[in-house]
């Protein structure tokens, strides 16, 4: 992924003088509107899920969200519990924790009465809940080029440290939050082929996850960070979704792919939907920067 | 092995007593360079030959007494009578026709190779006519002249490579004095690694590939160096906008051994200084390369030839990353003449392309990350000149390969494990003339490799789809170990080609050639980068092959002034390799994870009107093509388009090009470029869907939609003031005008939420729901250039 980044860097740099971009109107080809779901089940947060239709690429704001869905999760095939509307509209929640180790499955139910797509039964396939690593310490550092190469700018940065659970294929996704708004427009994803089994902070070895940073030297503010765990699926799907959202632009974009994620038509199993529901262990900290 | 030598030089035996040959160099009488193509034409016989790639001819006659020619275009016709009543060894020396405009008419020689010739799909092109194409930024660009054929596209300006006839990038066998170049470009695509001051000829082969080359599917590109001035101390070169280039050539001992060195640099980097913006001027960009070789003839029998080409380029953000990729050949080469109708040549090569990525030594956390294939080449090919009207080639290869995939060295050490392989192959083929109208050329090539360890294979429970959930353990196999071979039936790639002259200036040419390729380049982007690598067939890789069937009608008018060809051609593609959505393809261990294979087909029809002689020259080219793709299988993850066909990454319908060259007079020269071409396939979103606050756009059908039309205009002007007599030094200006109208030719376009353009560190923006498509376009305005060039 770095790679892709500095290669469109430079290509920034080369086009500088010669090459524009311009927003231009395009006709694209529209299909009949599908379902799509986002959500997940954790160990200690609950879990949603957000019942929505696909739209015209040029659709402008969000996309119609389907409320009278009727939303079940299952538990190692079994149902657990349903997920209720909530009053944010397409939103279903649930209380509900899920445990390491057991596989999660939602069901949808989709009414006649719902205008944008025909009615039916579209089902997420089962997704293992992985382990995650409980986050040792969090602590704010004063970084420079000389003590973190990447660090582009001198500063204090929230650092976390831990241990890596030995054995390969964790994967993990960060969320993070600056005092209590979050970062949304990112998917910030990595796995542990790098540093599997490793302390990650442990000095001369391999520097602390560097999270946040540079503090505003003048405010009080606290960053927040969530790891959670993913599978192998969930991570590839993650992934997916962030080059084809966010690396797009450069004469090396990756080409579009068809992101298909793990919804699917229960009565035609070959018929996808769109969207992930994910299961995943969760791990939370953070810390206030003191001027 | 002795068995093997005495087979090889079978012919010898072979040589009859009743007739005597004529033999010898064809050279340039300025600077004694040998001359690829010349024409030798013995007309009260009606027969002919031309010089092969290292300038040697041979013609074996009855005793008699002979008028001979030697032809060459923009070179003055030689007219020897010679009498052929003992074996005659003669070189011969060709003048350039004056380029005073008065006397241009007297090199218009009557040359109607086109027609005669039983090659088809082939392109030959002069330096000096390259030269006269307008360039970007001034810069003389084979390549880059080279799409301006039929038959031959990129992707787009910035495109790594090019496509021939419908094949990817890859399937291009590029050629530089022997030695195989990995990576084409300089720039990330902008400009080629040919610098046209140390470059004597270039052949391009599209189809009718004869048996002596091979490993790749779609064409050749054979370069060739100059072997330095045998006559006298000379240099040339130019300051450009872009580069500078200097070559220096000399004899070390006249007419016995010269040297040539040529280097170029550019120096963008020290534009970027000029920047105020210190996230522009403190970055390093910059490409160089050098050409080097020394020739030796040892006696007459025997000559001698080390060649050299280094270059790279160099990138670098601030002191925070660098990034370098570059190809370095190298290539020994010894002639021999074992007597007048057989001549060798026998190669050694080296071929090496690297890139490194990473931060700079004293970094705290600094790392790098190496990859790098090198090959060795042996090789022996030997041209037996039969008679007048056959010609026998043959010859043997072994090439070794060596790919490191990835090396990361720093605070923390991993490595791709490294994988060898051997191709071994050999081939023969008989040109051979029947009566004054039919001429055939049939040639069969034998191919094979054999991957071989030290490696730890991966085994998979599917090994026709494996994927990273499916692995089941490894094999280890020993240094030297078979992993895998692939040296059936399938390894034999016949080739043939048929002229029938219909008169003596209308020809009907047919060719047909089954061609295979051992390696692939793995990469998922629209057209490759420098980071992409080859990978070998194996055990989960199948050698990829094509048929090619080419048919074609080909006239002079005008005593030879104007050339015209039509040609058709059949392409039909088995086991394409091509990357699974989402593919990860940069360091990876299970790569073979990541690949699917495909077929493809490719069809078209190029026209190309072509003057090389006279006041006006050019050329006229137009190709309607096709170009394919399909993966299919019975499960639907294994499939691309659902399994359907969809275009290739470099389909264009309809490809225009007109070059055009005018000397005004023997100052001025004015030269204008065409180009229009069907925009390239893009894939268009065909809906979007919502993942938590992100829109992503739903993609089906891969390529279901193009880029606008691409046109673009470009001029340019020579300058050459009066030389003064007795002085060798003298100069000229050339200047011009790339995409003169200033068309904003779509690259790429591009679908994103409109926050992506002001929004990266993901803040919050009111309009993330809105979405936009966005065409980038590269070198959108008129870009002038100037260049001074200089010669001694």
């Amino acid at each position: 992924m770095k790679t892709v980044f500095f290669i469109s860097k430079f290509l920034i740099i080369v086009f500088l003088l010669s090459s524009c971009q311009d927003v231009i109107d395009i006709d694209v080809p529209e299909n009949q509107a599908s379902i799509s779901i986002s959500g997940r089940i954790t160990d200690s947060q609950g879990g949603y899920a957000v019942v929505s239709t696909t739209a015209n690429y040029f659709t402008q704001g969000e996309t119609p969200k389907v409320e009278n869905a009727k939303v079940f999760l299952f538990e190692d095939g079994s149902m657990v519990t349903e997920m209720l509307p909530d009053s944010v509209p397409g939103l279903y929640t649930t209380s509900f924790n899920g445990s390491i180790g057991k596989e999660y499955e939602i069901e949808v139910q989709v009414m006649d009465n719902n205008p944008a797509f025909k009615a039916g039964t579209w089902r997420s396939s089962a997704e293992t809940m992985q382990r995650i690593f409980t986050i040792d310490s969090i602590r704010i550092r004063q970084l420079d080029r000389n003590t973190a190469p990447q660090v582009f700018e001198k500063g204090s940065y929230a650092l976390m440290y831990f241990q890596e659970p030995p054995g390969q294929g964790d994967a993990y996704r960060i969320t993070r939050w600056k005092n209590d708004s979050l970062f949304t427009q990112t998917i910030f994803i990595f796995d542990d082929s790098n540093f599997d089994g490793l302390y990650v902070g442990e000095k001369g070895r391999i520097p602390a996850f560097n999270f946040f940073g540079p503090f505003d030297e003048d405010e009080n503010d606290s960053a927040g960070i969530e790891v959670a765990s993913l599978t192998r699926n969930y991570f590839d799907f993650l992934e997916l979704v962030g080059s084809q959202v966010f690396n797009v632009g450069s004469t090396f974009d990756p080409p579009p792919e068809t992101i298909i994620g793990n919804i699917y038509d229960v009565s035609s199993p070959d018929e996808y939907g769109f969207g992930y529901f994910g299961a995943s262990a969760i791990s939370t900290g953070g810390v206030r920067y003191n001027p | 092995m002795r068995k093997f030598i005495v087979l090889l030089l079978l012919p010898f035996s072979l040589i009859g007593q009743e007739k005597f040959t004529l033999n010898g160099y064809i050279r340039e009488a300025s600077t004694g360079e040998e001359l690829i193509g010349v024409n030798i034409l013995v007309p009260s016989q009606q027969v002919g030959t031309v010089t092969n790639e290292y300038g040697y001819y041979s013609l074996s006659l009855p005793a008699g007494k002979y008028n001979v020619q030697y032809q060459y275009i923009g070179y003055q016709t030689v007219i020897r009578e010679i009498d052929l009543s003992r074996n005659v060894e003669l070189n011969i020396e060709l003048k350039e026709a004056s380029t005073k405009l008065d006397e241009v008419e007297i090199s218009d020689e009557r040359i109607d190779k086109n027609v005669t010739s039983v090659e088809m799909s082939v392109t030959q092109l002069d330096t000096r006519e390259i030269q006269k194409v307008p360039q970007l930024l001034g810069e003389t660009d084979i390549i880059r002249t080279l799409t301006l054929l039929p038959g031959i596209t990129t992707v787009g300006e910035g495109a790594n490579g090019f496509n021939v006839r419908g094949g990817a990038a890859d399937q291009n066998l590029i050629l530089l004095d022997e030695g195989p170049v990995y990576n084409s470009s300089h720039l990330f695509g902008f400009f080629s690694i040919f610098n046209a001051d140390a470059v004597k000829d270039v052949k391009v082969y599209k189809g009718g590939i004869p048996a002596n080359y091979g490993g790749r599917l779609s064409s050749v590109i054979d370069v060739r160096q100059k072997e330095g001035n045998s006559k006298h101390f000379a240099f040339n070169g130019g300051l450009g906008l872009l580069s500078s280039r200097l070559l220096i050539e000399s004899p070390i001992v006249k007419d016995k051994a010269s040297f040539m060195v040529a280097a170029r640099r550019s120096y963008l980097d020290i534009f970027l200084k000029l920047s105020s913006n210190p996230e522009i001027n403190q970055n390093t960009i910059y490409f160089y390369d050098l050409n080097t070789k020394i020739n030796w003839r040892l006696g007459k029998k025997d000559r001698l030839f080390l060649s050299g080409y280094f270059g790279r380029d160099v990138f670098g953000i601030a002191d925070l990353f660098g990034f370098d990729w570059g190809n370095t050949t190298g290539t020994l080469r010894w002639n021999h003449v074992y007597n007048e109708r057989l001549f060798s040549n026998t190669t050694f090569v080296y071929s090496d392309y690297t890139y490194n990525l990473g931060t700079p030594e004293d970094d705290a956390v600094a790392f790098t990350l190496t990859s790098r294939i090198q090959d060795y080449h042996l090789k022996s090919a030997y041209n037996f000149y039969i008679s007048p009207t056959s010609q026998l080639d043959y010859g043997i290869e072994l090439i070794g390969y060596q790919f490191n995939p990835g090396k990361v060295s720093g605070f923390q050490n991993i490595e791709l494990q490294q994988e060898y392989a051997l191709e071994p192959n050999a081939y023969i083929s008989h040109e051979k003339r029947f009566g004054q109208r039919f001429t055939v050329q049939y040639g069969l090539r034998y191919s094979s490799f054999y991957k071989i360890g030290k490696q730890k294979s991966i085994n998979y429970t599917d090994p026709d789809y494996p994927t990273t959930a499916s692995v089941i353990d490894t094999t280890y196999y020993d240094s030297f170990e078979l992993i895998k071979s692939f040296n059936g039936l399938e390894g034999l790639e016949p080739r043939l080609s048929v002229n029938y002259l219909l008169d003596e200036s209308t020809s009907l040419k047919a060719s047909y050639n089954r061609t295979r390729q051992y390696i692939h380049l793995i990469s998922n982007t629209t057209s490759p980068t420098p980071v992409d690598l080859y990978r070998s067939a194996g055990r989960y890789i199948d050698p990829a092959t094509v048929h090619q069937y080419a048919l074609g009608y080909f006239r002079n008018f005008a005593d030879n002034t104007y050339e015209a060809s039509i040609e058709v051609y059949y392409k039909d593609f088995i086991n394409l390799v091509d990357y699974r959505p989402g593919a990860n393809l940069i360091f990876n261990e299970f790569i073979e994870t990541e690949l699917l294979t495909g077929i493809g087909r490719a069809y078209g029809a190029e026209f190309l009107l072509r003057k090389q002689t006279g006041k006006l020259t050019g050329w006229i080219g137009y190709t309607y093509s096709k170009s394919e793709r399909k993966v299919d299988s019975p499960e639907q993850n294994r499939t691309i388009s659902g399994g359907d066909w969809y275009a290739a990454n470099y389909d264009k319908r309809h490809d225009l090009s007109i070059v055009a060259n005018y000397q005004i007079n023997p100052n001025w020269d004015v030269g204008s470029s065409f180009v229009f071409q069907t925009g390239r396939p893009i894939t268009l979103p065909e809906g979007r869907f919502q993942y938590e606050d992100i829109v992503a756009p739903i993609y089906n059908n891969r390529n279901n939609g193009r880029v606008p039309n691409y046109h673009r205009l470009d001029i340019s002007a020579t300058y050459t003031p009066d030389r003064v007599e007795g002085k060798r030094f003298y100069s000229s200006w050339n200047f011009g005008i790339y995409n003169v109208y200033g068309r904003r030719n779509a690259y790429s376009i591009y679908f994103q939420p409109e926050a992506n353009a002001i929004n990266a560190e993901g803040t919050q923006t009111s309009n993330f729901f809105n979405t936009q498509a966005v065409r980038l376009s590269i070198f959108a305005i008129p870009i002038p250039f100037v260049t001074w060039n200089f010669n001694f």
